[in-house]
């Protein structure tokens, strides 16, 4: 339980940043330099976005693996998963996930007896 | 411990909860998949857009810039152009030892002053010499439409008579006119007024379609149908799990794994 949480854990902060960081570029882009011409856009910003795609496919992976460990309705899996595709809300997922297992105590330490 | 077999999944499979799983699954996929094949959709339309762009001839002085650029942009060659002006009679090589259909001749390169007073190096065909009816330039106004071709490097420093030179290149041209020449060359294609008889007009030897590639809508295609897969393989891996577990609810799942009987909402 403790490595599916960090798993989790990772992907939803490192999918977070890629797409935090894409998406302020996104907007700056759109505001500032005129990223609507295709040609304006530097490479390393396209590759952020597909980068994105990669990692988001690795978060699936963990909050699918995770929610089942936990039992989590389909509903509430689906709210996680969806959450890695909206800039800042695979944290707040994150948030919610960490402060509902702790609850559960599925992350103490099993019981020595 | 027996395990289950597939029957016992089937057997959950139909279920009204599994069911309704499955039937979101199905959704959700098929959304997914239609999303790739939009992207997909996207990459061929951007493409398609972007050549033809590209196949649309501009006004030659556009491009060729940065004005007084000695060498062609790289994204100009083999690009289509417009030019408007006048020949000049005077300005006028035949370029050595070119044939047509096995034929010997001549290429026939002419200036044609542009409205801002510099030159362009216009190709406008073949002929079997010099001399040939068709060698003068229309006078008067023309507009010409052609393809822009980077210099000839070779032969640059061959012997040739008077009035002709080996292989084209803009700078030697523009020593030969002592006037300013684009650089590069313009492959004829069309002119008005078309006045027959004209050189055979030549095709182009460079031609280029490249396009920037638009990878990011290309790949997000195959991220999507890889979702619809995914979909399809959790779907088949929770029930399979969930058989398990009800089939040996205390004992098959790892230790440390929520052992409750009904999903937690």
């Amino acid at each position: 339980m403790k490595g599916a949480f960090l798993r989790y854990r990772v992907m939803a902060y490192v999918t977070g940043v890629v797409l935090a960081t894409a998406f302020v570029w996104l907007v700056l882009g759109r505001l500032l330099w005129d990223y609507g011409n295709p040609d304006a856009r530097p490479g390393l910003y396209g590759f952020l976005w597909i980068a994105h795609g990669w990692l988001y496919f690795l978060y699936l992976i963990t909050g699918v693996d995770l929610a089942f460990r936990v039992r989590y309705s389909v509903w509430r899996t689906l709210a996680i998963l969806v959450a890695g595709t909206i800039p800042f809300m695979s944290f707040v997922a994150e948030y919610f996930v960490h402060k509902d297992i702790k609850a559960r105590g599925l992350l103490d330490p099993p019981d020595p007896a | 411990m027996t395990r289950p077999a597939p029957r016992d999944a089937l057997r959950l499979a139909v279920t009204p909860r599994w069911l309704a799983a499955a039937g979101i699954v199905v959704l959700l996929a098929v959304a997914a998949a239609l999303l790739g094949r939009w992207q997909w959709d996207r990459t061929q339309d951007i493409l398609a857009a972007e050549r033809a762009a590209l196949s649309q001839a501009i006004p030659v002085e556009q491009a060729v810039d940065p004005q007084g650029s000695v060498t062609l942009p790289p994204e100009s060659i083999g690009r289509p152009v417009l030019l408007a002006g006048e020949y000049v009679p005077d300005l006028q090589v035949a370029v050595t030892n070119r044939e047509h259909e096995g034929q010997p001749g001549v290429w026939i390169v002419t200036g044609l002053r542009l409205a801002d007073g510099r030159l362009a190096a216009v190709l406008r065909g073949w002929l079997p010499d010099a001399e040939a009816p068709g060698s003068a330039a229309p006078t008067g106004d023309v507009r010409v439409t052609g393809v822009l071709q980077p210099d000839e490097t070779f032969y640059a420093d061959a012997e040739v008579p008077v009035g002709t030179v080996a292989s084209i290149a803009h700078d030697r041209l523009a020593a030969l006119w002592g006037d300013v020449v684009l650089p590069g060359f313009v492959v004829l294609e069309s002119q008005e007024p078309a006045l027959p008889p004209s050189p055979v007009p030549v095709v182009p030897t460079v031609q280029t379609s490249d396009v920037p590639f638009p990878l990011q809508n290309f790949v997000y295609a195959f991220q999507w149908w890889l979702f619809a897969l995914f979909g399809v393989v959790v779907y088949l891996r929770w029930l399979w799990l969930e058989t398990r577990r009800s089939h040996d609810p205390a004992g098959d799942a790892p230790a440390g794994e929520v052992q409750a009987s009904t999903p937690i909402r």
